[in-house]
């Protein structure tokens, strides 16, 4: 029996001052989360009280009694000391305060009086008595228990962020919790005079179970979530979008148009929220997971302009992102097409294949080489621009000197300002790139 | 002459003593606010009062006469020092959690409630345990645990309410 009332003792204050920690740790700024970890605090106060009555009221011998409690209380301390502790967001800038460090040291102080403690330094009168009626701990505990339980379901129950599953979960647990705190502290003692020591210790548990349980399994109700936009009423981040930043859109708040055809914004009118940060579906919501980034345009990592950029390895990269944003590509390289778009992800990009292969042009035609990608200069220019990727460099030198390749570099050069185009020329090395240098004006990223 | 120097000397140090005593209480009193008076209340009440009470209280009538076998088991242990200190270290620690989470403005009321709440459960206590050692009829203490439970909900919902009332 003794050793069940310490175990369930040191599990509940523990959890408590865990789930405690882990919701201030979320967001301590937030109300909610302050008022729940007070109540876990309270708990934590509650439980300690209750189970050292539930100790002295199981008249063990006191060398049964004397290492229960000895376990006992050392997990209170644990329990108060960690809560503490933990709780603090900056917990380097918390160590450094006299104060905690005080009830650091007079923590284990206490730990180490308890275990230096013999049993021969206590009374025969300790642990022996409890002062009232035994009844009117476990009547007034079932009440303050219910009334606690009420109130964790009621601040859980009004968070805007609670989870549909979790809230069963929890309500279940609370359910159970209350069954057992009536069972074991009013029906059985009262109407049949009979004291279930170990019950009667239960229903905090159960209750800090269930909610353990419930945050394990779906994170914390008052999750802060951090998608609420002034500007879309998905909560998409329109100051990262690209459209917003050109000016080209405003957000769907104050797009008319927008909004309109939107399936949120018409989800939203039924339910008479404001945005989707109102919903207490938030998190589970398949339409919005669905359509909240569909208009969402990344703002470009590389900003390209018409003319001729000397890049180093990332060609590719800057490439890629050029296109994600609907910008037309273009690269000429000596990888096979297929390897190409296989390795650098250009799935949708026209690859021209340097090489001496029927499929591909030869590098020692360069004036051929060069009429095509003019001639897509101009196609691209006609869709409003695009990037030109040129990843062969040192294979046409090697077939056809520098001087050819260095004229033909300017006279694609030329066209690229001339169509609007983005001529990306691959890192090359060498003289030749000092040379290539002086004889163009590029540009830098 | 030299008297007259001597009595303007003192005179002096008299004013800028006052002085120092003035500055010291108009500084007092700006800086304190309810919620700084709880916390020293509750210190004062739940953590000193409450420890040295119990400690002559368990001088008076033995460990028996003590409910908290925590207590009981630190008086055993370290005598009087020992309920003291580990009174203090309680108090000390609720009290520096709760100060933890009081910054700012938006839980003013709320965390005065939990405190007003502390102040009184230890007002109680000190109260039972005097009586208690006078031989006097005290409450139990499962009315001021209840009683001092009841109080931290319904105060700290209390004060709840009213910073949201006042947001």
């Amino acid at each position: 029996m003794l050793s069940q009332i310490v175990f369930l003792f040191c599990v509940t204050v523990l959890l408590y001052a865990g789930l405690g920690v882990y919701v201030l740790n979320k967001n301590s700024n937030d109300r909610s989360n302050q008022m729940f970890a007070i109540l876990m605090l309270i708990f934590i106060i509650w439980s300690v009280g209750i189970y050292n009555i539930n100790l002295i009221a199981s008249s063990a011998p006191l060398t049964e009694i004397f290492p229960a409690v000895k376990i006992q209380f050392s997990g209170m301390i644990l329990a108060l000391a960690a809560f503490v502790i933990l709780s603090f967001s900056d917990k380097k800038k918390a160590m450094k305060n006299p104060l905690l460090l005080l009830i650091i040291l007079l923590s284990i102080y206490n730990l180490y009086i308890i275990w230096i403690t013999d049993i021969t330094d206590m009374g025969v009168d300790v642990f022996t008595r409890i002062s009232g009626n035994l009844q009117d701990y476990f009547l007034l505990s079932s009440i303050f228990g219910i009334a606690g339980i009420y109130l964790l379901l009621r601040y859980y129950l009004k968070s805007k962020y609670r989870q549909p599953d979790q809230a069963k979960l929890i309500t279940a647990g609370a359910i159970m919790a209350v069954l057992v705190s009536v069972i074991a502290n009013i029906i059985l003692p009262i109407f049949f005079n009979i004291y279930l020591l170990g019950l009667t210790t239960f229903a905090p548990a159960v209750m800090g179970l269930f909610f353990a349980y419930a945050v394990y399994q779906y994170g914390f109700c008052i999750r802060p979530v951090h998608e609420i936009s002034p500007t879309s009423f998905c909560g998409v981040n329109c100051l990262a979008c690209g459209e917003y930043i050109d000016g080209k859109c405003k957000g769907c708040r104050f797009e008319k148009t927008r909004y309109l055809n939107c399936d949120i914004y018409q989800c939203l009118v039924k339910k008479g929220c404001s945005g989707c940060g109102d919903c207490t579906k938030i998190i589970d919501c398949k339409k919005r997971k669905d359509i909240a980034w569909s208009c969402f345009i990344q703002q470009p990592k590389f900003s390209l302009l018409p003319g001729t950029f000397l890049v180093e390895d990332n060609g590719y990269e800057i490439l890629l992102d050029s296109t994600k944003r609907g910008t037309l590509g273009l690269v000429a390289t000596t990888q096979h097409p297929s390897y190409a778009r296989q390795v650098h992800d250009i799935k949708t990009t026209t690859v021209v294949w340097v090489a001496n292969d029927p499929e591909g042009i030869s590098p020692n035609k360069l004036g051929r080489l060069g009429l095509m990608l003019a001639n897509s200069m101009t196609k691209l220019e006609a869709s409003g621009g695009g990037v030109l990727l040129l990843d062969a460099v040192k294979e046409l030198i090697e077939v056809n000197g520098s001087d050819k390749v260095l004229n033909f570099i300017k006279l694609l050069d030329s066209a690229s300002r001339a169509h609007n185009v983005t001529l990306l020329i691959a890192h090359v090395g060498g003289e030749f790139e000092n040379i290539l240098k002086k004889e163009i004006t590029y540009q830098k990223l | 002459m030299n008297e007259l120097q001597e009595r303007n000397e003192s005179i002096q140090e008299d004013v800028s003593l006052a002085e120092v005593l003035k500055l010291l209480i108009k500084y007092i009193i700006y800086k304190i606010n309810l919620q700084r008076i709880l916390f020293l209340l509750s210190f004062l009440t739940f953590g000193v009062a409450d420890g040295i009470s119990a400690a002559y209280m368990i001088e008076k009538k033995g460990v028996i006469g003590e409910a908290n076998p925590l207590i009981q088991f630190m008086y055993s242990s370290r005598g009087s020092n020992g309920v003291i200190e580990i009174k203090v270290w309680l108090v000390l620690i609720i009290l520096y959690f709760v100060w933890n989470i009081s910054k700012g403005k938006k839980n003013y009321w709320m965390i005065n409630g939990f405190l007003f709440a502390l102040f009184v459960g230890g007002l109680m206590a000190t109260g039972a345990n005097l009586m208690a050692a006078r031989g006097l009829e005290y409450a139990t203490s499962s009315t001021i645990i209840t009683t001092y439970l009841v109080l931290a909900i319904l105060l700290t919902l209390l004060g709840d309410a009213i910073d949201n009332l006042l947001i």
